[in-house]
């Protein structure tokens, strides 16, 4: 909506001073405007309502954890992937004549590492002194975790 | 009082101080239990002792971003009020937990053969939120293996 007796310039001004972005000098030439003026005056309530009602209705992305804890499991994620990208990428070794002699000692060799490992299953924690670290909590999940870097 | 009651009196409380003493530590302690588990995108490894975790417990940790878990040990003791109790989880981890304020006090520590366990994290839970069935873990990124996650979950025991 434009008034009918105001400029584009004081058109501009309500628009500024309704989004509260004049400063003092400005604000209060527009509010003598409005109070003169009852075309400026409806164009500011008009205004007004207009904004109150986008902040009342603006979709909000939300999500359960805190920021960091979000990030950090995407940070995972992309992480691990490039690290499986850069495994696929890898060239390979030109095959070697001793190497068919050396195959069986590693071979056997694997294997005795796999059994050690299967011997010890299970994860280690290797963070000395208080560690840093971030604590997720749902309350609707019924669970914290303090992760530890 | 009678000679055989006068006589027999100070043994009487001697055995009945005894009788007390001998009673469990843990008679009306809260009970935790803590287990140690693994957090992979790998098939369960060959090993009967690894078991999956408790479908309840791991439909709670859905924001982490394994597709597997599985439990390496797994403790039920009682949480005393004094000395914090130990409860080694693992040649290299090991964990304390005691009662304090109404609030479980959970320490982890590493573990190495040979040297002192040092602390890596203290954290405390509510006592009510655990018998709510509240889960509390501490967790991080597996040193042996890429792109696992290891787990210490402490609920309430049975």
């Amino acid at each position: 909506m434009k008034a009918n007796f105001m400029s584009d310039r004081q058109l501009l001004e309500i628009m500024a001073y309704s989004d509260g972005e004049l400063d003092a000098p400005r604000r209060h030439a527009v509010e003598k405007l409005i109070a003169e003026d009852p075309s400026a005056a409806a164009l500011h309530q008009e205004l007004t309502a207009c904004a109150n009602l986008l902040r009342a209705h603006e979709p909000l992305g939300t999500v359960p954890e805190t920021r960091e804890f979000y990030w950090s499991q995407i940070q995972r994620r992309i992480a691990a992937e490039e690290h499986a990208a850069t495994r696929a990428k890898a060239p390979k070794a030109p095959a070697l004549g001793w190497l068919r002699w050396l195959a069986p000692a590693i071979g056997v060799a694997a294997l005795a590492l796999v059994v050690t490992y299967q011997q010890r299953p299970g994860p280690t924690i290797l963070a000395v002194g208080e560690a840093s670290s971030m604590t997720f909590t749902s309350e609707a999940d019924g669970v914290t975790i303090s992760w530890i870097n | 009082m009678n000679i055989f009651q006068r006589r027999c009196a100070p043994w009487l409380a001697v055995v009945a101080a005894s009788a007390l003493a001998a009673l469990p530590a843990s008679a009306g302690e809260f009970k935790v239990r803590a287990q140690l588990a693994w957090g992979t995108d790998d098939m369960k490894p060959n090993d009967p002792a690894l078991r999956e975790l408790d479908p309840k417990i791991r439909e709670k940790f859905r924001h982490l971003r394994w597709k597997n878990y599985f439990v390496v040990k797994s403790e039920t003791v009682g949480v005393p009020q004094k000395d914090p109790k130990k409860i080694q989880l693992s040649e290299k981890c090991l964990i304390d937990v005691r009662e304090k304020d109404a609030m479980v006090e959970v320490r982890i520590y590493s573990a190495k053969a040979g040297t002192a366990p040092s602390l890596v994290k203290t954290d405390s839970i509510a006592v009510q939120k655990l018998k709510d069935g509240h889960v509390f873990a501490f967790a991080g990124d597996t040193k042996e293996k890429w792109d696992d996650a290891w787990l210490v979950i402490v609920t309430a025991g049975e």
